[in-house]
């Protein structure tokens, strides 16, 4: 009988396999350390999911990762353009799951999600409820899909603020999005107006002196001389709020 | 096997012996086809990866260049890992080489240290040119674009994480070799515990894969996520890796050697 293998001895590789337990239970507690500043095992594991069956999975362990996402983007925006919501969403997902790296595919993904899926339902007459519905799903969608992006980069003012936009725009929730602009104000390198529309968002919802107190809080950190800051713009609207409550 | 001239013992004797046998191994990997095949591969596909550009979106070019440039060394260095000990230690078989050597005072674990460190300069070889090609094309686009990649000690670390998982993966193929009855076999074998290693990161604690976790990882030696920071990691993480790579690359190397004493011819 043909065997693959030289002078197979079943005894041997049963000590082959004992010593290979012991050395991994040797290597342990270092190979614990060493991966401790990578990603969770879950996040490790969904993406495997993700791109099992998707032909990525060979180029991203290859390393390629860059590559393999650029061409699942590809094929997104082929699918955004086809108007093809299902295809769209699964290639985003293949997308982060090639490379979850870079914020643009995470904001631009949820960008997709939110505002263009919405607006390709079926032809002809959808009552407002169902499209409401529709709206509500799908912008809850795009925050789980940044609430991931979350959990690979950590917090970041960038996805914040994108939640808050989503927030803002999508579903009308005023208090969520207040929350997420400040969160976004509290990242460092976030820009200036995040800290703005916090304290508009704060005043729009009937909070007016937290709005003030946090507008108050602000401003000694704003330069005078970078008009991104709007230190002016926020002097002027302390001003504006010191006077409404005055006024009360 | 009994040595009992005097000259033939000692750490110096085995050594020379050692070297003789990388020396010899090394020769006839760089005359391999498939060794100048595969580094012409990487040499033209990190070439043209700047016509590739049009598949970059989420990241800055330089790092586009050399993530892609750093996964095609991984990539083919991994193949070259895997096919060249096989055919290297089946071609001693084949032509009846090994006997020849086996029958002086060579032994056993000598001839098969060397045929690793043989793969292991070959691997270093065509890492190290692949790396100097796409050093190259980085600085060239460096220059046009006025922007600065990673430090260079960074990107070289980069290039020694590859070296470092390829080497291991042929470790992981020379003990394959060191029971398998032909080089197709050990091949097959070989990629398919590379790819065991690469999925490693990915095995949960408890579940079906947990025994997964006996295996090398693979995931620590992960040269783009290196590159991404651009940070140089710090010295206790480097030493660590290299304890960890080292302590799996002898004892597979002490498997193998185990297992070829054994073999009968």
């Amino acid at each position: 009988m043909h065997s693959s293998t030289a002078n197979f001895r079943p005894a041997s590789v049963g000590v082959v396999l004992v010593l290979l337990v012991a050395v991994a239970w040797l290597l342990r507690p270092l190979e614990t350390r060493l991966a401790a500043a990578g990603d969770s095992a879950g996040w490790r594991a969904a993406r495997l999911d993700g791109l099992a069956g998707s032909g990525g999975l060979l180029g991203v362990l290859g390393g390629m990762r860059a590559m393999v996402a650029g061409g699942f983007w590809l094929k997104a925006n082929l699918a955004w353009e086809h108007q093809d919501a299902a295809a769209t969403t699964a290639l985003i997902e293949l997308t982060v799951a090639a490379d979850e790296r870079p914020l643009y595919f995470w904001l631009n993904g949820a960008r997709m999600i939110a505002y263009d899926l919405p607006e390709w339902l079926p032809p002809g007459p959808v009552p407002a409820a169902v499209r409401e519905r529709n709206n509500a799903a799908l912008a809850q969608r795009a925050l789980d899909f940044l609430e991931r992006g979350l959990r690979w980069h950590g917090p970041d003012a960038a996805i914040y603020i994108e939640m808050g936009n989503i927030h803002l725009r999508r579903t009308g929730d005023l208090p969520q999005a207040a929350r997420c602009y400040r969160l976004a104000a509290e990242q460092p390198g976030a820009p200036y107006y995040a800290a703005r529309i916090h304290g508009e968002l704060l005043r729009a919802t009937g909070r007016t002196a937290e709005a003030l107190a946090w507008l108050r809080q602000v401003l000694p950190g704003l330069p005078a001389n970078d008009p991104a800051a709007g230190r002016d713009l926020v002097l002027a609207r302390i001003q504006a709020l010191e006077r409404e409550l005055d006024g009360r | 096997m009994p040595m009992a001239d005097s000259r033939h013992n000692g750490p110096a004797a085995s050594f020379r012996r050692i070297r003789l046998v990388v020396g010899h191994t090394l020769g006839a990997a760089l005359h391999l086809r498939l060794t100048v095949l595969l580094a012409f591969i990487g040499i033209g596909l990190i070439g043209g990866a700047r016509a590739l550009r049009d598949f970059n979106f989420g990241t800055a070019e330089l790092k586009f260049l050399g993530d892609f440039g750093l996964g095609v060394v991984g990539f083919l260095g991994a193949l070259l890992a895997v096919l060249a000990p096989a055919h290297l230690f089946f071609d001693g078989i084949g032509s009846r080489s090994v006997y020849c050597v086996l029958a002086r005072p060579v032994r056993r674990w000598e001839y098969l240290l060397g045929i690793y460190a043989g793969v292991a300069a070959l691997l270093a070889g065509f890492v190290a040119v692949l790396a100097l090609v796409l050093a190259a094309i980085i600085a060239v686009r460096e220059a046009g674009l006025q922007a600065s990649f990673v430090p260079l000690p960074v990107f070289l670390q980069a290039c020694a994480l590859v070296w470092l998982k390829v080497t291991l993966i042929a470790a992981m193929t020379l003990l394959v070799c060191s029971y398998a009855g032909s080089a197709l076999f050990a091949s097959g074998a070989g990629l398919l515990l590379a790819l065991i290693a690469h999925l490693r990161p990915f095995a949960p604690d408890s579940g079906l894969l947990s025994w997964l976790r006996v295996w090398p990882n693979l995931g620590l030696f992960d040269a783009g996520a290196l590159l991404a920071t651009g940070q140089s990691p710090t010295g206790a993480w480097l030493a660590g890796v290299i304890i960890y790579w080292a302590a799996y690359a002898v004892f597979f190397t002490a498997l193998a050697s185990y297992a070829f004493k054994h073999r009968e011819f």
